[in-house]
Order: structure tokens, then C-alpha cells, then sequence
């Protein structure tokens, strides 16, 4: 090979190398340039996400309960600080927040290198301080922070709820939207509309320098304050509802019915569901949540079942004033006593109530109650008569013992009106109660638990029985009801048969003003009632609260008891413990607008205890009626009522 | 003078032609264009940050333009030599660039940053390990320029690959893993232009890799040795690493896109998100701010240069003169090559400066001698194709 092809070759191969660098270089400019393009701004900009503040919460009339202010918070970017200042810095905290520097230093290990850690709130005083010395504070900044502000304190906190520090659960649910040093809703309305609550974060977008320090602002996405929540409860009717529950309270323990520990109590709107007032005891200041609670702090007062909203989740036995429903299967179903073919057909009641083995098929049984003489389903409610319902439980299981469809025709009833399953109410952690059955009670025995849960005879002999049915009949055995589905049932009973889903909430609002959410009317079902139904049920109902009635004591007060009706409730928990007292409540009873459920467990005689509770709240409601005091001697009205209340 | 190969001496008119050939012109302005563009890219990259440290944002500019200045005194000066002559002297140039390179590593001189590559004269540094390339190219085609009549024996083979050898391995020392490169490339392509049969360049490239893998398998290298073959060679200057720098490189010259963002807009030329920028990242500037069709011309005016270099090896009127221009030509082709590939992420960075572009003045006056070695050889042409010196 000559020179000159040596030449040709070696020109050969570096016109190949060339072709290679000319080839990679339109691949990365021109094929692939707006990625590296992008790439390129993303390392010139910086973004720092900013929080926006709460949306507010309000009652129905516009008065605020929730609020956010912004306060200046201290907090320190670990990242801007080298280590060697780590100490000095700590030492300048702790002077100037006056806390050990122990405890400063114990926060900045636990948050952390590279995170931002808050040092809390500060005063102006100080925030001027670190601004002025701010070469002995490096890293420190002072940042505008929204808190929540409740300015009501403890009146409404189970329908408020609660916020806190999302979880890593919450964090990874939400997505870069939620700040991980942020809030979010954990209880209450606070949980349950904290997507419209929360706002939305604003964004600064810096252009950096490689090493990452800021050079300068670009852009500026202001944070959105979140979305006002108008509740649908009144704050007078709250306080209303709040005194005369703690009222009721006391009046158990001086009448020494009871000692009541827990009570509930629940206003509703029978022709829309709107919950206008709900009160659990004890309550809590969700104040205490803004700046964080201590464990021990949280489980004191969970000890205490603060954290429990009785009215959604305080399920218990609703004795006597499960005989609405009894009533509605009765005449509706056409369900009485035996050898009786209408309403007005009366039985003798004189207490007792003997059981062949035909009837019960676990043996002879006597059941006992006061004697009501001649009583009629009409009476038998307004008395509250024991043996008129065990009856109609025991035609039920004459007529359908052999029927698997019907056995339940009792429970079908229970259900169709709410009981069983939680009623949808806009609050979270609602619980649903239980209506027994045979299906249940299968169940229990196939599980582990099942001879604690069901006595020996009945693995041996018949799993479910009519005594079964006599007990739901009077809301005792096995059934469990919140007073908030004793509300949605006894609304449907007396609204033409529309079952509810509860609302809290009426209306979401932006803070332009545009409506986001309206809940509205919710219905969960309708019931075809008979004519007799429509006839009699508020006329029975009334009976309850009028002369001869359970309640016609507590009632006998008001002016006018004709314009209430409703159903008391002594409920039997156990041997060892005083009787749960209840009083579900209609007013007006000719024209239903409200139902109101009072609660009191351990508080005793439902007439002596929740029917008064219950009376003092369907006054405050009744125009034409002034407000009388749950307990004698005791006050009418909360000390602090205002005059808008009613 | 006595002709040989002259297949028409004897034609009429031949000697009345016969005057002296001018200089290659086309390669000075090709060279004089890049290291214009060189200096403007130097003032990009550097001008801001000298602000921000509140020295004058012209001050390394201005210094690479006073090497320019002396750059084409050197150039000239290239020219105007005999090339000729430089193998009479090829020994002693030898033996002076080994002597600084072992002054280098001595404790005489004190290591910058962990290496010991530059001579501290005060004024300015001077980098050795740049003017050994050109002693290195001088050497080879002294040594294989006889091969052309009396044959490439492996005696003659073995003889050059132990001068080039020694500074080699001085470099090494340094440590210079690209210099040494650059050794090792023009070596082969000068031996296979001086005559090496296929045979011979297939057992010189299959011993080259059976070495390397020895030495790699063996564990002759300690860790430290391996990263500085591998890291760049300054791993101070660069905290985030060699990959961070290479994607950043990427980064800038894939934010040109076809036309750029214009010069001294470049966001991130000017923020200095590309380490070592001015120096053997410059192409990134070059790309951020030109863009594809202002790059393109870059490496186009390279190959304009590769091809002067082959020209003039061809026109050649010795296999001396005609050696120098492909060891020249290679050595600028490959480190073009490394240098952009590098900052393209097809190369592994190596720290190569970017000839005639990069900041700094031992390269650039290293390129501009070789250019005028070639203006040289050019000049000394003969105006008769073929016609050629004896010996």
C-alpha cells in the first residue's frame, strides 16, 4: 500500500469519526432539544409551595365556627445551615424563644438534616429580632402561617371535628397537593369536607443558581383560601340543645334515677334531613388540636370517650322507642294480637304474658310488665304497653315460622326505616346499629366468639326463636340504634314515609361566592304507608306526651302538649348498669317540621329524665311556646343564650 | 538541487514557473476563526461570575487574547522555520521535554489539587505535557521517515514505541490519562502512515488490549490510580461528580436546539451550570448559544483543518515533512474528537481541551506551532507535483 492510500484510508476513517460527532450532535440538539430544553428551565427554577388558609366553617346563619388566622411561625431550613453554626444557632433559639436548648436541639435531630423544621409561633417582638440580627439566625426564616381559630370553643366539636398532621397515609392519598407540615381534617366536618376545606397551595417559582440559591422571583401562584362550609345546625339551638341535655343530666342524678356518664342528643329536620343541632357528652375545645396534642393529652381524653359522637356512633339498646316501628309493622302489616283484626281491637293486659313451649319452643316463659287493663295498639303506644308488642311479635312468628322470606317482617320494617345501617350522614366514623336475626345469629355461632355471644341452649336447641322477636318488638335483645337513626326513622314515620340520609352541611362556598356544593335533600328510600298509618300515627304519638301518656308529666308544662308527640324510651343494658333513657320527640305533630332524639345512658325512667330534656328543646323550637326549665329550680335557657336563638 | 520521480522535469516552462509557494492561508483563517469564537465563548462563560466575585468580567478573555497575540507570533514563527530542521535537533528536543516532564514530578515542583501538571512561571503556567505532543509527533516521523526506503522492520517499530514510551509514562505520572491518549492515537496512526503492514498494526493494537487487560485484571492499578483514570482530573473542583457534569454538558448543548439561544444568552453558560466550562466543557457554550447550526460549523471548520492537514501531507516534498502533517493532523483530529464526543456523552471525559477554543495557553500555543509546522511543510512543497527532497 502506498502513502497516498494510507492517506485515503486514515482520512477514510476520520471522516467516519466526524459523521459519528455530526450524527450525535443533531440528536441532541435538534431530535431531542425541547427535552433537554425543559430540563434545562427545570434547573433554573426553583418551586416553594405555599399553604393556603382553611376555609371557614359557619352555621346556618352565617355565624362563624372555624376560622383561619395568620400568625408568623419560625421555622429553620436545616439545609441553610452549615454545621459548625448548628450549636450558636440553637443557643440564639433558645434566648430568644426562652425554651432549653435541649429541647430546641432535641427538634432540630428530630426533623432532621435538609428539612425544614417549625419552631412554632413568635411574636412580633421576636420576629423583629430575627430580622434585625438576622446574621446570627442563619437559616432561620419568619413565615406567615394560617392557624385555625375555633371561636366558639367546644359548642358544636363533634360536628366540627378536628384537624392535625396528615399521616403518611393522608400524604400519600393526596399527592403533592397536601403539605406533609401542613393540616388536614381528621374528625368531624373538618375530615369529612377537608378536600373543599383545605384550599388550594400556592406556588413561588425562583430562578436558582446551580448550587441552588434563589436569584430571583418568576412567578407568583397565590394560595387559595379553601371553600367556605355553611352547616345546616343553629348555634342558638345548639346551645339550647347542649343546656338542656346537661340539664337532663343533672336531673338523673338528683332524682337518683341514674348517673349518667354519656348522653347524646340530636334535632333534625323531618322534611329535608338538615341536622340542626348534635350534641355529644363529653365534648372537647378543638382548640386543642391547632398546635398539636400530646399522646398523653389525646388518650386522656379518649379515655374519657370524648372522641365519640354518640348521636352517629353511640349504639345502644333503644328500648321502648323501637315501638314506633313495632306500630308502623303493626298497622301497616296488619299485625296484632291474636284474635284481633284491627288498631282499635284491644287486648287485656294485665302484666303478664305466658309462653307455651308451641309459642317459644325453649320452654315455658313469663314475661311481665305493669298492667295497662283494656289496650289497644292506640293506648299501647301512648303507654308503652310491653305485652300489646310482645303480641304482635308473637303473631309475627305464628304467621311466618315456616316462611324464611318473612320471619323477619319485624327487622324488614327496622331496616326500611333506617335502623341497622349507618344512615349516610355527612360525618365520619358514622356507625350503623344492629337489627338481630336468625342470619346473624348463624353467624355468631359459626364464629369463634360464639359462646360468648350466645347462650348454650341455643347451640343445642333452636338457634332463633319468637322470644327473639318479642325482644326487638321493645328494642331490647340484641338491637342496637344510634340516636341519630332513631331521628331518621321516627322523620320517616311522620313525613309520608320519606327515609333521609342526614346533612350536616347545607352549602359549600367559594370565596368568590360561587357555590360548590349544595347537599341538599337526600333521600334514601320511600315508604308506602297505609291509610291507617297516615291516620293514626300522629295521634298515637301525641298520646305519649298527653294525659295517660308516658311523657304527660314532663310535658304537662307546656302550654299547649297537644302540638308534640313522640316515644319515650327506658332501655334495659345490662343488669348491673342504670336503664338508658330516651325520648324521640315530633314537633309540631300535626304539621312535622322537627324530631328530636335525646339520649342519656345510664340516666334512668325516660319520662323522669329524657322526656324533660327533649320537652325544653321542643319548646325553643315551638313559637308559641316559652321555655321551661328541664329540672325543677333549674334554668330554662343556657346563661349565655342570645336573643337571635329562636 | 537533483530530482527524482520528476516524470516531467524535462517539460518546457517548468523551471520559468518554478517560484516560491505561498502559505496555506485557507488553514490560518479557519484557525484564526476558531479561536475568535473561542474567546467569545470564554467571555460568556466566564463574565458573570467574575462580576458576582467583583473582578473585571473581560479578565480571562483578555488573557486568552494575549495568547492569541502570541499564539500567531508562534504560528509565524512555525512558518518561517525549516521543517526540516527540526530533525537535527529531534534528540535534544527530546531529551528537554523529558527533562521537564521529570522536573514536573519531582518534588521540585509542588502538586495543584492532587496532580502536578503545570510549571508555575509567575506570570502564567506552563503545561508540558502540551508541547510533549508536538515533541512526540517530531520524534515518530524523525524515527519512521526512513521506512519509507528501507522498509518498516519491527526494529524500527519497537524503536519509536519505546521513545514515545518514556514521556508516556511521565505524563501518566502526572496523572494526564488524556494526554496520554493522544500519545497512543497518534502513535498508531503515524506508524500505519509511515508504512506498518496490516500484520503489524493488528499485533500492535492486540498487544496494546492484552496490556491493558492485564494491567486492569492484575489490580497493577490501586483504586486511587483507577479513579484518576476514570474521574476527571479534578475531582475538587467538581463536588457532584463526573456523571452530574456530563449531563449537565448534555443538558446545555441540547438546550440550543437549531439556532440557540443567541450569544451571552445562554441561562445556563451564564449561571455556569456546566463545570469547568471555559476549559474543556467550552463546546457547551458554543451549543447552548449557537445551537445546532453554530456547532455544526465548529466541527466543520475542524474537518477544514483535518483536511489542510492531509493535503499537506500529501503535497509533502519528504515522507518526514509528510509524517509531521498526518501526526498533526491526528492528534488535532483526536482530540477534537474525545473533547466533543466527551461533552456529548459519547466519550468518557478524559480532560481533553477543545483545540484553539478551550481557555488556556499551552494548548493553544501547542496548536498554533503545529499549524505553522504545517504552513511550513506546505510552503516547502514543491510547485511540481511529485517532486520530492531526497532523504
Amino acid at each position: 500500500m502506498n502513502f497516498p492510500r494510507r492517506l485515503a484510508v486514515l482520512g477514510m476513517a476520520f471522516v467516519v469519526l466526524f459523521s459519528l460527532l455530526f450524527t450525535r450532535l443533531w440528536f441532541v440538539q435538534v431530535a431531542s432539544g425541547i427535552m433537554y430544553e425543559e430540563e434545562a428551565s427545570r434547573q433554573q427554577l426553583d418551586a416553594d409551595r405555599t399553604t393556603a388558609a382553611r376555609g371557614e366553617i359557619r352555621d346556618a346563619r352565617g355565624r362563624l365556627l372555624a376560622s383561619s388566622r395568620i400568625v408568623p411561625e419560625m421555622i429553620v431550613d436545616q439545609a441553610a445551615v452549615a454545621a459548625d453554626e448548628e450549636e450558636a444557632l440553637i443557643q440564639q433559639i433558645s434566648a430568644l424563644l426562652d425554651r432549653p436548648a435541649v429541647e430546641v436541639r432535641a427538634l432540630f435531630e428530630q426533623a432532621g438534616p435538609a428539612t425544614q423544621l417549625s419552631l412554632g409561633m413568635v411574636t412580633p417582638e421576636q420576629m423583629a429580632y430575627v430580622l434585625k440580627n438576622a446574621a446570627d439566625f442563619p437559616g432561620v426564616v419568619v413565615q406567615d402561617r394560617p392557624i385555625r381559630v375555633y371561636p366558639e370553643g367546644s359548642l358544636l366539636s363533634h360536628v366540627i371535628g378536628y384537624i392535625g398532621r396528615p399521616s403518611p397515609d393522608d400524604v400519600a392519598a393526596a399527592g403533592p397537593d397536601l403539605d406533609p407540615n401542613g393540616t388536614i381534617g381528621k374528625y368531624g366536618v373538618e375530615k369529612f369536607y377537608d378536600e373543599y376545606l383545605q384550599g388550594e397551595r400556592g406556588t413561588l417559582l425562583y430562578r436558582v443558581d446551580p448550587q441552588g440559591r434563589p436569584l430571583g422571583l418568576e412567578e407568583e401562584l397565590p394560595a387559595v383560601q379553601g371553600d367556605t362550609v355553611y352547616l345546616t345546625l343553629d348555634q342558638g339551638l345548639q346551645r339550647q340543645t347542649e343546656f338542656a341535655v346537661n340539664e337532663a343530666m343533672i336531673l338523673s342524678r338528683e332524682l337518683e334515677e341514674g348517673n349518667p356518664e354519656l348522653a347524646a342528643a340530636v334535632v333534625m329536620d323531618v322534611t329535608d334531613g338538615s341536622v340542626l343541632a348534635l350534641y355529644s357528652y363529653p365534648d372537647f375545645d378543638p382548640s386543642l388540636f391547632v398546635n398539636g396534642i400530646s399522646q398523653v393529652e389525646y388518650t386522656a381524653l379518649e379515655e374519657r370517650n370524648v372522641f365519640t359522637s354518640l348521636p352517629i356512633q353511640g349504639a345502644y339498646p333503644p328500648g321502648s322507642t323501637f315501638k314506633g316501628i313495632t306500630w308502623a309493622a303493626a298497622i301497616n302489616e296488619g299485625l296484632y294480637p291474636r284474635g284481633i283484626a284491627s288498631p282499635s281491637g284491644t287486648i287485656n293486659c294485665d302484666g303478664e304474658l305466658d309462653l307455651g313451649i308451641d309459642d317459644n319452643e325453649a320452654g315455658q316463659l313469663v314475661f311481665t310488665d305493669s298492667g295497662h287493663g283494656a289496650t289497644d295498639l292506640h293506648t299501647a303506644l301512648g303507654e308503652s304497653c310491653n305485652v300489646y308488642f310482645w303480641q304482635v311479635a308473637l303473631t309475627i312468628w305464628r304467621e311466618y315460622k315456616n316462611d324464611p322470606e318473612n320471619e323477619d317482617i319485624l327487622q324488614q320494617w327496622a331496616r326500611r326505616l333506617s335502623l341497622g345501617e349507618p344512615t349516610g350522614v355527612d360525618l365520619p366514623f358514622e356507625k350503623g346499629g344492629r337489627i338481630p336475626d336468625r342470619a346473624l345469629y348463624e353467624e355468631w355461632a359459626a364464629s369463634p366468639q360464639g359462646s360468648l355471644l350466645l347462650s348454650p341452649d341455643r347451640f343445642t336447641e333452636a338457634i332463633w326463636r319468637g322470644g327473639d322477636i318479642m325482644g326487638i318488638a321493645i328494642g331490647q335483645g340484641d338491637v342496637l340504634a344510634t340516636p341519630l337513626q332513631m331521628a331518621v326513622a321516627y322523620a320517616a314515620l311522620v313525613n309520608g314515609g320519606t327515609v333521609l340520609e342526614p346533612h350536616v352541611v347545607d352549602q359549600v362556598i367559594s370565596v368568590q361566592g360561587d357555590v360548590v356544593l349544595d347537599v341538599g335533600r337526600r333521600v334514601a328510600r320511600t315508604i308506602e304507608f297505609t291509610e291507617a298509618h297516615e291516620q293514626f300515627i300522629r295521634e298515637d304519638l301525641t298520646r305519649v306526651t298527653n294525659a295517660g301518656g308516658t311523657a304527660a308529666a314532663a310535658f304537662s308544662v307546656m302550654q299547649n302538649p297537644w302540638q308534640t308527640g313522640g316515644k319515650t324510651g327506658t332501655a334495659e343494658r345490662d343488669a348491673s348498669k342504670d336503664n338508658t333513657s330516651w325520648f324521640i320527640g315530633i314537633a309540631p305533630i300535626d304539621n312535622p317540621r322537627y324530631v328530636v332524639a335525646v339520649m342519656i345512658v345510664d340516666g334512668g325512667i325516660a319520662g323522669r329524665v329524657a322526656a324533660p330534656a327533649a320537652r325544653n328543646i321542643m319548646q325553643y323550637l315551638l313559637p308559641n311556646e316559652p321555655v321551661t326549665p328541664v329540672r325543677p329550680g333549674g334554668a330554662a335557657t343556657p346563661a349565655d343564650a342570645t336573643e337571635d336563638g329562636s | 538541487m537533483p530530482l527524482v520521480d520528476g516524470s516531467r522535469v524535462g517539460a518546457p516552462g517548468i523551471v520559468a514557473d518554478r517560484k516560491r509557494p505561498g502559505p496555506d492561508v485557507t488553514s490560518f483563517v479557519v484557525m484564526m476563526a476558531l479561536i475568535s469564537v473561542g474567546v467569545l465563548m470564554i467571555y460568556a462563560s466566564t463574565r458573570e461570575q467574575l462580576e458576582l466575585q467583583n473582578l473585571d468580567p473581560g479578565r480571562l478573555m483578555q488573557r486568552q487574547i494575549i495568547f492569541a497575540v502570541i499564539a500567531v507570533g508562534v504560528y509565524v514563527a512555525g512558518s518561517l522555520l525549516d521543517y526540516r530542521e527540526f530533525r537535527n535537533y529531534a534528540a535534544w528536543i527530546y531529551l528537554g521535554t523529558l527533562a521537564a516532564l521529570i522536573l514536573l514530578i519531582s518534588p521540585l515542583i509542588p502538586a495543584q489539587e492532587n496532580v502536578k501538571r503545570w510549571i508555575d512561571l509567575g506570570i502564567f503556567q506552563v503545561q508540558p505535557s502540551e508541547f510533549a505532543k508536538i515533541t512526540m509527533v517530531i520524534v515518530l516521523a524523525t524515527v519512521l521517515a526512513p521506512a519509507r526506503q528501507e522498509g518498516m522492520q519491527w526494529k524500527r517499530i519497537v524503536q519509536a514505541l519505546f521513545l514515545v514510551a518514556i514521556p508516556a509514562l511521565l505524563i501518566f505520572l502526572q496523572p494526564d490519562l488524556g494526554t496520554m491518549l493522544v500519545f497512543a492515537f497518534v502513535t498508531f496512526v503515524m506508524l500505519f502512515a509511515g508504512g506498518a503492514t496490516w500484520k503489524q498494526m493488528i499485533a500492535l493494537g492486540g498487544g496494546t488490549v492484552g496490556a491493558v487487560a492485564v494491567v486492569f485484571q492484575r489490580g497493577l492499578l490501586k483504586d486511587y490510580q483507577l479513579e484518576r483514570l476514570t474521574a476527571f482530573y479534578d475531582p475538587s473542583a467538581d463536588p457532584l461528580g463526573i456523571a452530574y457534569q456530563q449531563a449537565q454538558s448534555v443538558t446545555a448543548i441540547g438546550s440550543g436546539q437549531l439556532t440557540g439561544t443567541g450569544l451571552f444568552d445562554g441561562a445556563l453558560t451564564n449561571l455556569r451550570f456546566v463545570p469547568e466550562q471555559e476549559t474543556d466543557f467550552i463546546f457547551t457554550a458554543v451549543g447552548e448559544q449557537l445551537g445546532f447550526l453554530g456547532s455544526a460549523l465548529v466541527i466543520a471548520a475542524f474537518v477544514v483543518l483535518l483536511w489542510r492537514a492531509f493535503v499537506v501531507a500529501a503535497m509533502a516534498r519528504d515522507r518526514f515533512g509528510s509524517l509531521l502533517a498526518v501526526g498533526i493532523g491526528s492528534m488535532i483530529m483526536f482530540q477534537v474528537f474525545v473533547n466533543i464526543g466527551m461533552t456529548m456523552k459519547i466519550m468518557p471525559v478524559t480532560g481533553l481541551p477543545l483545540p484553539f477554543l478551550s481557555y488556556g495557553g499551552s494548548s493553544l500555543l501547542t496548536f498554533a506551532f503545529a499549524m505553522g509546522l504545517l504552513n511550513s511543510i506546505w510552503r516547502k512543497r514543491s510547485p511540481v507535483p511529485g517532486e520530492t527532497y531526497i532523504v
